[in-house]
């Protein structure tokens, strides 16, 4: 299967990676896929400030293996995804459309086998920790931001692209590679998108959905919490036990975990759970029954049925 | 009267030699007015780019002089302004002098500090303006350099009044009440400089299709001195987006032309006509409002003067070809 490694803490690296691997010449700081991997574009753009930013539009003629995450620590990636992904299962349109976007840190693993047929389109913004505190001009009364910036890159919640956003990405698309305005053109684009996805995550922050008005304390007590979560071991998480520890009673910490992380504790687990017998498995060391054992799963067909829920293809299919 | 005269590469030394001759003392970035020059403000902001932006709000308690120098080395300086004279101001640009009466007038200027530059504006005239410092090392990173370099020669080449003071429009209008409006609000410093790059992302634009246009003969002209009144028209029309616009026999008497010269030279200047360019004004409020993340859609809805919200939803859609609820989701 096709490799694409989109994880890099340099998108000009990365360009010139995909060069290589697809033996093509990089142009103006962007490949054309060749045709019997797809047609499209994929498509760096430095910016003046130190931003990098990269573009990828294309139909896959081919299932494409696509990594994404593990940046540096201290990076972080704004993630725009608007692809529709060839599915059979959907027997209405046979796709499923994606169209959301998602701020990643450096602990964040994703990888997806993308089938032929699939249309991808990603819009991703590349920035240091440095970058970022100095944008948002972090000071003392903004500490419990500095603190939600960190937890909401590790929930890699997806939200929903508006309208607004959508009009942005498309206006990105469009700007003319010949066009003598096309850096300052760039340049406010992606600027603005970065904008309007911390402006909302401030308001958020400040007006949560859920009941729990947050403290910067609190948020470092769930940051605990889903560090445990996060190196999943052979038994399931103990809420009593993780109330505890994080001096909060056992319907706060539920509430406020899913307030912050998006989804219930559990189902926080389950998903590193299966990104980690990915990962595992993708070692080529362990057989499928020995990954589900290490994890915690007693019966092996569970763990079959979980994972292929979760990744659309059989575990053994990653030995092959 | 007071009068400053100076001569600066950067607005961090403009401000501090300001408050020297001023003698007041400047709060960070700030320079608050002694109540005898005027009652106001100039404020710095350093851009993260690389460009410097200067920021000023006043009203002046007395007639006022200021004089930028020519100086050699070479920048550009993009002005913003919202005037309302009281009397009389004088702009002069190099040996240009340009002379308005009583009126008001929202505008953009590009100088160069190759000209001097001066003005002389009376008492109570309040000035509320953007000045952007542009440098030869921001267009380069920026810019085609080469290309920039001949299109802004051109541009500043014709000093004619009516060419060089370009009337806001609808997007100038929002972006400047945006940057000048902006309370305390989270990451302020970004959100102004995306709005002020995106002010100069506008202007850059319409001065390449200017110049590719300039030869183009019209059917209706304006002269230099209509556009001062058009001017005056417009700030009337933005006013206050809680009442309806004020009657076109009012707006015709403001602008002393008939009703239908002033409809055809408006809608020439400004591409709207007078009532679609209030409502598209009031609509570009209402969604840097709802941006905003700060208040409903019924706050904004009844902040602009709509009893019924599917009116307000209704004609935002015709504007912007979505629901406001589809912009905050």
């Amino acid at each position: 299967m096709v490799v694409f490694n989109l994880s890099h803490n340099n998108y000009q690296t990365l360009l010139q990676n995909f060069a290589r691997q697809l033996k093509v010449k990089p142009e103006n700081n962007s490949i054309v896929i060749p045709p019997d991997i797809g047609e499209g574009i994929i498509k760096v753009i430095q910016l003046p400030n130190g931003l990098q930013t990269l573009m990828v539009k294309i139909n896959f003629h081919k299932d494409v293996l696509i990594k994404s995450g593990n940046t540096n620590q201290g990076d972080y990636v704004l993630n725009f995804d608007e692809s529709e992904i060839h599915d059979e299962k959907n027997t209405d349109s046979g796709k499923t459309i994606n169209s959301f976007v998602r701020l990643t840190g450096a602990s964040f693993k994703h990888w997806e086998v993308v089938k032929k047929k699939s249309a991808v389109q990603y819009v991703k913004i590349l920035f240091s920790k440095e970058w970022l505190s100095n944008y948002i001009g972090l000071r003392e009364k903004m500490s419990l931001f500095e603190k939600y910036i960190p937890v909401k890159s590790d929930a890699a919640e997806k939200e929903k692209l508006n309208e607004e956003y959508r009009r942005i990405i498309n206006e990105l698309w469009v700007i003319n590679n010949d066009d003598p305005l096309q850096n300052i053109y760039n340049n406010n684009r992606i600027l603005l998108l970065v904008e309007q996805f911390f402006t909302k995550m401030h308001a958020e922050m400040l007006n949560p959905k859920g009941k729990y008005k947050l403290t910067a304390d609190d948020v470092l007590k769930l940051k605990k919490v889903e560090a445990i979560l996060k190196s999943p071991g052979k038994s399931p998480p103990d809420i009593a036990a993780l109330a505890k520890k994080a001096f909060m009673t056992k319907v706060k910490l539920s509430h406020a975990f899913k307030q912050v992380y998006g989804t219930s504790i559990y189902s926080y687990y389950q998903n590193q759970r299966m990104q980690k017998s990915h990962e595992l498995l993708s070692t080529g060391n362990f057989s499928v029954k020995e990954v589900s054992e290490k994890l915690g799963y007693t019966n092996l067909s569970n763990f079959v049925l979980a994972f292929t829920k979760q990744f659309d293809t059989a575990p053994k299919s990653l030995l092959e | 009267m007071f009068s400053i005269d100076y001569s600066h590469t950067d607005y961090a030394k403009l401000m501090s030699d300001m408050a020297h001759k001023m003698h007041v003392k400047l709060k960070r970035d700030t320079l608050v007015i002694p109540e005898d020059i005027a009652n106001g403000y100039f404020k710095y902001i350093p851009l993260g780019n690389g460009l410097q932006c200067m920021l000023s709000d006043y009203t002046l308690n007395q007639d006022m002089y200021m004089q930028r120098n020519r100086s050699d080395k070479e920048f550009y300086i993009l002005r913003f302004d919202e005037i309302s004279i009281s009397d009389t101001l004088m702009v002069k640009i190099d040996n240009d002098y340009i002379r308005e009466g009583k009126q008001n007038r929202a505008s953009v200027l590009l100088t160069s500090s190759l000209y001097d530059f001066a003005y002389q504006a009376a008492k109570n005239t309040a000035i509320r303006s953007i000045n952007v410092l542009i440098t030869r090392k921001w267009l380069k990173q920026y810019l085609d350099i080469k290309s920039m370099d001949k299109v802004l020669q051109k541009y500043l080449q014709l000093k004619t009044q009516s060419y060089n003071f370009a009337p806001f429009d609808i997007e100038y209008r929002a972006l400047f009440n945006e940057v000048m409006d902006s309370g305390d609000v989270a990451m302020k410093r970004s959100i102004l400089e995306n709005r002020i790059m995106m002010m100069v992302e506008k202007f850059l634009t319409h001065l390449y299709q200017k110049l590719n246009q300039l030869t183009e003969d019209d059917k209706i002209k304006i002269s230099p001195d209509e556009i001062k009144r058009l001017m005056e028209v417009e700030s009337y029309l933005v006013k206050d987006f809680s009442t309806p616009p004020p009657p076109i026999s009012f707006l015709s008497r403001v602008a002393a032309m008939s009703t239908t010269t002033l409809k055809n030279k408006f809608k020439k200047l400004y591409g709207n006509n007078l009532y679609e360019y209030f409502q598209k004004s009031r609509m570009h409020r209402a969604k840097i409002l709802l941006l905003s993340q700060k208040y409903s859609i019924k706050e904004i809805g009844s902040q602009l003067g709509y009893s019924n919200l599917s009116n307000f939803a209704t004609a935002f859609k015709k504007e912007f070809n979505r629901l406001p609820s589809q912009l905050i989701v």
